[in-house]
């Protein structure tokens, strides 16, 4: 009865319950579409590193450059065998690129590029290209030509079918410039990649650097990226001298550390709209207090105690919270749901430098975030109504019942 | 008949200091149980207050006050709550029925206040507004009722729960003259069959005429305090009642 009067309470200005109800549902569902976004960010961040840079674990030359187009080839080095066959064994997948600075040139114009010398057998089984547009094809021989990114493609003016002359050092120091057709241009929704990327088979990387079997990274993927950081101490003892381990974890760490910040800045929006939720719930029981103050003398009168009258008003918080907490939830895991298939496309702008970013956010859903969301709101509401309640039992019922 | 309430040199004054009003004055009087009595007085004498604190929803400053073998003064809050939950029935002049709630709801809160299991509640309910003559208007809310049927609603709620004391607040001063005799008759009824004990406070004389004890307060004191007969409060309703008329008559 106490339950059903606490619900028809509600109903008497229905306006006034929807109005400061709606507050708990936009706090609930700004909580859990922002934690989708945080996620989404870090999810993202971490796909762009794996899927487009480093794979779960790259072995690299020593004191490798970080910043910058530079690529250096002085310590270009066959796969040692041995290195191999445990890969081999303790990997899912493992491919050796080379990756260097060239200059694409298209009669006037030139540009300095990232190329990346792949093996077209085994890339796409660590770097796989679910998530590429490829307009042409991709090459598997060093007669196909080259993959050029869309911002190599768009600078120099060429398309799938046109020919571009690739010049650089080679290992031994001399000028090499190779004229080759431009099998496809390519958006891998990485702007690392899709900036200054050029894509090309082992072989034609060898005849362009003249390297032979050496390569500059070897890069792993993993059942599980759990396993990254044992696989990483494991691979550790293995490697040569002039070789270092880096993985998505590093790769990602200034990306991830800027989730803190985020996080911050979610936590306060968060916690600025559960006080305005809180003032809109503890001014509505405030008023149905002041409005019942006849009524609350009447049940007082009938044997119900003042932690009764207290509980009443809770109650009533309380329903708002959970209703309102319910729908704030459906209404975030709505948008989060939508976006986690859909994606959003990101300004180009957001990745700069060596961030490992994608410009396609995919929001990522937690049942358990929603769950903490809507008792967040659900605990708002009631301890913003505690006071109110407080005020409502607070009558002598003799003075309440002639109220 | 044994007594139901004690009220010995009672005191009670509100506010303080020179804003201090003394509503009771020392008030000393027995009521026993199955009563049928009148509270009356001009306004500020001191009725509502006696009825306050007769019905345990006040304590005395002064002076003790004993209901049911209980020293009101020195129960708690929560056991004058339960008190009232168990013993004491309310009716309101302006009926003070909870507005979202069904006649029988109303009703059954008040079972379920006085602890009544659930089960039980809806049957006792319904009976109870059988007994006032609505027994086809128990979904209806208040606001789809008349005055004189949403008293009866707080009547049945007052009696469900069998209480030994009725407290009756003006019960008839929003009620048409008719109306108000019908719901007194009622009462009156209820007083016989069931052997409840009922105190009001009125100024109306249909009350007085069917009262069986009359107390008078003036300035917070027991006037005037006797047990009439049928035929001696009648002459002096109808007497009143001319006097009104002819009150009415001159200045018409």
């Amino acid at each position: 009865m106490l339950l059903r009067l606490a619900v028809l309470n509600l109903t008497r200005s229905v306006r006034r319950s929807v109005l400061s109800m709606s507050s708990v549902v936009l706090g609930v569902a700004v909580i859990i579409v922002g934690q989708g976004v945080i996620a989404g960010f870090e999810e993202n961040s971490i796909r762009a590193a794996v899927d487009g840079l480093t794979g779960h674990v790259q072995i690299r030359p020593r004191d490798y450059p970080t910043e910058g187009l530079a690529h250096p080839i002085d310590k270009l080095a066959p796969v040692d065998p041995a290195l191999a066959d445990w890969l081999d064994a303790n990997t899912s997948a493992w491919t050796a690129r080379t990756v260097f600075v060239a200059e694409a040139v298209h009669g006037a114009d030139a540009m300095p590029v990232r190329a990346i010398g792949v093996d077209p057998a085994k890339d796409s089984e660590v770097f796989p290209r679910s998530g590429w547009t490829i307009d042409g094809s991709e090459p598997v021989s060093a007669e196909d030509g080259v993959l050029l990114s869309t911002g190599v493609a768009r600078l120099l003016e060429l398309k799938a079918g046109d020919t571009v002359v690739l010049q650089a050092h080679t290992t031994g120091g001399a000028m090499n410039a190779l004229e080759v057709p431009v099998a496809g241009v390519f958006n891998a929704g990485t702007p690392m990649l899709d900036r200054f990327g050029v894509v090309l088979a082992r072989d034609l990387a060898r005849d362009l650097l003249q390297s032979g079997d050496r390569t500059s990274h070897v890069s792993v993927r993993l059942d599980d990226r759990e396993q990254t950081e044992a696989f990483a101490a494991r691979l550790t003892e293995r490697l040569p001298e002039d070789r270092e381990i880096v993985t998505w974890i590093d790769e990602c760490a200034p990306v991830l550390a800027f989730q803190a910040v985020r996080q911050a800045a979610l936590n306060l929006v968060v916690l600025a709209l559960m006080g305005m939720s809180a003032t809109g719930i503890a001014n509505t029981v405030l008023m149905a207090a002041y409005e019942r103050v006849r009524e609350i003398g009447t049940l007082r009168a009938m044997g119900m105690t003042r932690a009764g009258v207290m509980q009443l008003f809770v109650l009533e918080g309380a329903l708002l919270g959970v209703v309102g907490g319910s729908l704030g939830a459906l209404l975030g895991a709505a948008v989060v749901l939508w976006f986690e298939d859909r994606g959003i496309e990101l300004p180009l702008a957001l990745a700069t430098g060596h961030l490992p970013v994608s410009t396609i956010l995919y929001l990522r859903f937690s049942l358990a975030v929603a769950a903490f969301s809507a008792l967040f709101g659900l605990t708002t509401a009631v301890l913003a109504s505690v006071y109110p309640a407080v005020v409502a039992s607070r009558p002598a019922p003799a003075e309440a019942v002639r109220a | 008949m044994s007594v139901l309430c004690d009220i010995d040199t009672v005191h009670k004054t509100y506010g303080h200091g020179p804003a201090a009003v003394e509503a009771l004055r020392g008030v000393s009087l027995t009521i026993d149980e199955g009563e049928f009595t009148v509270i009356s007085g001009p306004s500020g004498s001191g009725k509502s207050t006696l009825l306050n604190l007769v019905g345990c929803l006040d304590v005395c400053d002064r002076g003790t006050l004993t209901l049911l073998g209980h020293d009101v003064a020195k129960l708690s809050a929560k056991a004058l709550a339960q008190l009232r939950a168990q013993r004491i029935g309310f009716i309101f002049q302006s009926f003070n029925l909870i507005p979202v709630l069904t006649a029988r709801e109303n009703v059954e809160l008040a079972l379920q206040l006085a602890g009544d299991t659930k089960g039980d509640r809806v049957k006792r309910a319904t009976e109870a507004l059988e007994r006032v003559g609505l027994a086809d208007m128990v979904h209806r809310r208040p606001n789809q009722l008349s005055g004189g049927q949403q008293q009866r609603v707080a009547v049945a709620r007052a009696l469900v729960k069998e209480p030994a004391l009725v407290v009756a607040d003006e019960p008839t001063a929003n009620l048409d003259s008719t109306t108000g005799a019908n719901v007194l008759d009622l009462m009156r009824d209820m007083n016989k069959e069931l052997g409840i004990t009922f105190l009001f406070s009125t100024h109306d004389p249909l009350i007085m005429v069917r009262a069986r004890r009359i107390l008078l307060l003036r300035d917070g004191r027991i006037e005037d305090d006797e047990i009439k007969t049928r035929s001696d409060l009648t002459r002096e309703v109808e007497r009143k009642a001319l006097q009104d008329m002819l009150h009415n008559l001159a200045d018409y």
